[in-house]
């Protein structure tokens, strides 16, 4: 065996680079997420458009954007990831200044001879028969001086034992074994740990600092992130705001709960309690009040709560809209969207649609003839000059900068689809296709072609029917003047059952859209498995926008669901085989129901009384298919 | 090696053991303090309170019929409570699965099944110590007498309703006639 020793780095030679290669561990990958963090929110924000429309608290809402943008850059991350770096950079920079240690030659025969690595035995010996004519310490004159005398020497020392160790058995064995040809050398072990840490001295701190790290520091850091991820939920919602809320909607009738409940809901929030230690319910819900009604609080204090109130509120009204849509109530979401819609304008809830325009308010709205934003558009620069009291050229650029990022949204075509299939089967999984199509006031709008509206399987969809959903460029934040966020432009995209008056699949968003005047597509993948019965069922979409009223577009769709297309369907008519009783009985179905045209509620209805008594019947009787479908007839 | 003494290990292991223990007894005396304080999720059961205020009255005794009756109205409470937990159960159960709520929530809506559970059993007792066998009947008639409340409620619904609209059209049709009158 050889003889190893550890020693600890009393020269700190090596333990700075382990500091080192520590600390970049964990920098490195803290700063990237905190640098994608800040370019994320530092890019968020037209201001091209900010410029134009200011309403009369403007100076306010930039004073109040500016603190925020200030507030996201100077956090407890971002300090303690400086001070990693400063730390980080003083260890690189004692390393630098450190003389770098004598290193101890290693000992290479090839290099020593001269002779490539390849060279032959033969080669080796008359190489060293050469350098040992010219070296030998016999064949050294004596004109040379002493010191260079000995280095000779040791040289032909190191030649002689080169030449060995690639000619001699037993010292090349020792060479190949062990690095040298002596054979095994003292060994050592370095710690990459200074001395004075593992010093007779430094014992009881380091045990000290150890029990401080796992008995208390580890515990408090598990602690504190268990704890707050308690109370927070996944929407960022604090855990009392969810709970109050929730329990409002299992407790109350939908049909009351109105945007009055709902702002009170809101008020209530447990995060303004910590946003503003100290407000009351009261006091939060008059500053929603006086923000809708587009006031100005009295003091600029106010006024800056009131500001932070609001955009705090977008993230509950989103955890609202949340949790509401558990509850499959249209009635309900429809409600919470549309507050947020009148939250993002900063107008009463239900208020007209053309309020949103700037210079425009009820008076004016009173006396005016046009009564959707597209009618006022159309109308042109002049006319609504007049119609709106507009004098300067400035404030028409900007009331022209705020329509022009107004969309209007119309869906052309909605259809459901199975990956793969020309038609709807029972029992399929299948999603929902919407075309539609967003254009901002001046965009050419040509008649859609029809080969757009259809939409063709190709290998990627059908693995992943639903990736086709972000192909389109996402939309540009909105400048919202009064809301002192920039707001993230979506639609929400409800399927609604009207029978029930209740949502078939919680709400999805759009937020990829195609804005020069190409058609989009969006699609809804059902969770649920399509129900086995046969027949044609009308339900309804809304797109409802987040953040302007009146762009939302609605439109029914039919789910026809028919029985897979089969070349056999002539042969279940005539053979009665007990085991496609349930099919002839469904075709039987079909038929019956293809032959009328009357309101889809009886239609269901028939149809599930049909395909009873037809499958009951079946089991004695072959000739029902044509019994049924008589039925059918009349 | 230093020599080690015999008491390093053991005073590590006391330490250890107390630490765990003052742990376990805080961390357990934290929770049942939360779980006091979590608010139940149903206020205060009227019904029910009249009912044992009767049943305990003795001076002058309360007639049977009157019993009676009061029983059958904790009985519906119940009934309508149950119906409400219910009902909220597969939303409360999607969102705590989804992590849109918290566990406060969670906790104190399963503490209210249990709760609900304990008192119809109660309410049946009851009811099968002044008849026995009309613990079935009973909460069939109070399930009934839920749903005709409801119907109740929303008839009268409708009468305020149409008071509302009213006045709304009343409203708009005299806004309507002057703005005619204006352009005339």
């Amino acid at each position: 065996m050889s003889d190893s020793r550890y020693s600890y780095d009393e020269n700190a030679e090596a333990w700075p680079y382990f500091a080192m290669t520590l600390l970049s561990l964990v920098l490195v990958p803290t700063t990237y997420k905190a640098v994608s963090k800040l370019s994320r929110s530092s890019d968020k924000g037209p201001p091209e458009l900010e410029s134009q429309y200011k309403p009369p608290n403007y100076e306010i809402i930039k004073r109040f954007r500016k603190k925020s943008r200030k507030s996201s850059l100077f956090t407890t991350t971002n300090v303690l990831l400086l001070a990693g770096w400063i730390i980080f950079f003083g260890v690189a920079f004692f390393v630098y200044t450190q003389e770098a240690p004598d290193d101890v030659q290693r000992f290479d025969p090839y290099e020593i001879l001269g002779v490539t690595y390849t060279a032959s035995e033969k080669e080796i010996k008359s190489k060293y028969r050469k350098l040992s004519l010219k070296f030998h310490p016999d064949k050294i004159g004596n004109n040379l001086g002493n010191s260079t005398r000995e280095e000779l020497e040791s040289q032909f020392v190191e030649m002689t034992k080169a030449y060995k160790s690639l000619t001699d058995e037993v010292t090349r064995k020792n060479y190949l074994d062990y690095g040298h040809p002596d054979g095994p050398q003292p060994m050592k072990h370095g710690i990459a740990l200074p001395k004075w840490l593992v010093d007779e001295k430094g014992t009881p701190m380091v045990i000290l600092a150890y029990a401080c790290l796992v008995g208390i520091a580890l515990p408090f850091v598990v602690w504190q992130w268990w704890s707050g991820t308690k109370k927070y939920t996944k929407n960022g919602l604090h855990t009392v705001t969810a709970a109050n809320i929730f329990e409002k909607f299992a407790k109350t009738d939908f049909e009351n709960i109105t945007n009055d409940v709902l702002l009170d809901l809101l008020s209530d929030a447990e995060e303004f309690k910590i946003l503003y230690p100290g407000i009351t319910n009261e006091e939060v819900h008059a500053h929603l009040n006086t923000y809708l009604s587009r006031e100005k609080e009295q003091d600029a204090a106010d006024e800056i709560k009131k500001l932070g109130i609001v955009s705090r509120s977008m993230t509950i009204l989103e955890g609202m809209l949340d949790i509401a849509s558990s509850f499959k109530n249209v009635d309900l979401i429809r409600t919470i969207l549309l507050l947020t819609q009148s939250f993002a304008q900063a107008l009463p809830p239900n208020s007209h649609e053309l309020l949103q325009i700037p210079f425009l308010d009820e008076k004016k709205l009173a006396c005016l003839k046009v009564k959707t934003i597209k009618e006022l558009v159309a109308m042109g620069d002049d006319e609504q000059r007049k119609v709106l009291g507009i004098e300067s050229a400035e404030d028409l650029k900007a009331l022209k900068s705020f329509e022009s990022q107004i969309p209007s949204v119309e869906i052309l075509k909605a259809f459901f689809k199975v990956p793969g299939e020309s038609t709807v089967t029972p029992g399929s999984l299948a999603h929902l296709v919407i075309k539609f199509r967003v254009a901002f006031p001046g965009t050419k709008l040509s008649p859609p072609e029809l080969k757009d509206l259809e939409e063709e399987d190709s290998p990627e969809t059908l693995k992943k029917p639903l990736s086709t959903n972000n192909k389109a460029p996402a939309l540009n934040p909105v400048y919202a003047p009064f809301l002192p966020i920039y707001l993230q432009p979506k639609w929400n995209v409800l399927l609604i059952n009207p029978r029930e008056n209740k949502i078939v699949e919680p709400p999805t968003s759009i937020t990829h859209v195609y804005t020069n005047g190409d058609i989009s597509t969006f699609k809804v993948q059902l969770s649920a498995p399509l129900p086995d019965q046969l027949g044609k069922f009308r339900l309804l979409i809304e797109l409802r926008s987040n953040c302007f009223i009146g762009v939302d577009a609605l439109s029914s769709v039919y789910l026809e669901i028919s029985p897979p297309q089969t070349t056999e369907e002539e042969i279940d008519d005539d053979i009665s085989d007990p085991d496609e009783d349930s099919i002839a009985g469904a075709m039987a179905v079909m038929r019956g129901g293809k032959t009328k045209r009357r309101a889809d509620e009886d239609e269901d209805e028939d149809n599930e009384d049909e395909n009873e008594s037809s499958s009951d019947e079946e089991d004695s009787d072959t000739d029902i298919n044509t019994d049924t479908e008589d039925e059918g007839d009349s | 090696m230093g020599k080690v003494s015999v008491y390093t290990p053991i005073a590590y292991i006391v330490l250890l053991v107390s630490a765990l223990a003052l742990f376990s007894t805080v961390y357990r005396r934290r929770k049942v303090r939360r779980l006091i304080s979590l608010a139940p999720w149903f206020g205060s059961h009227l019904q029910r309170d009249i009912y044992i205020t009767l049943k305990n009255q003795n001076d002058p005794k309360v007639p049977e019929k009157m019993l009676e009756a009061a029983l059958l109205r904790r009985a519906a409470e119940n009934v309508r409570r149950i119906m409400s937990l219910q009902e909220s159960k597969p939303s409360l159960a999607e969102l705590h699965q989804r992590g849109a709520v918290g566990d406060d929530v969670w906790t104190r809506f399963l503490a209210a099944e249990k709760i609900m559970d304990a008192e119809v059993m109660e309410c049946a007792g009851e009811a099968n110590a002044i008849k026995p066998g009309w613990a079935q009947v009973m909460f069939q008639s109070a399930a009934e007498i839920v749903h005709n409340d409801k119907i109740h409620e929303r008839l009268a619904l409708v009468s305020e309703r149409h008071q509302k609209e009213k006045e709304r059209m009343e409203a708009l049709r005299s806004q309507a006639a002057a703005e005619l009158e204006l352009e005339k």
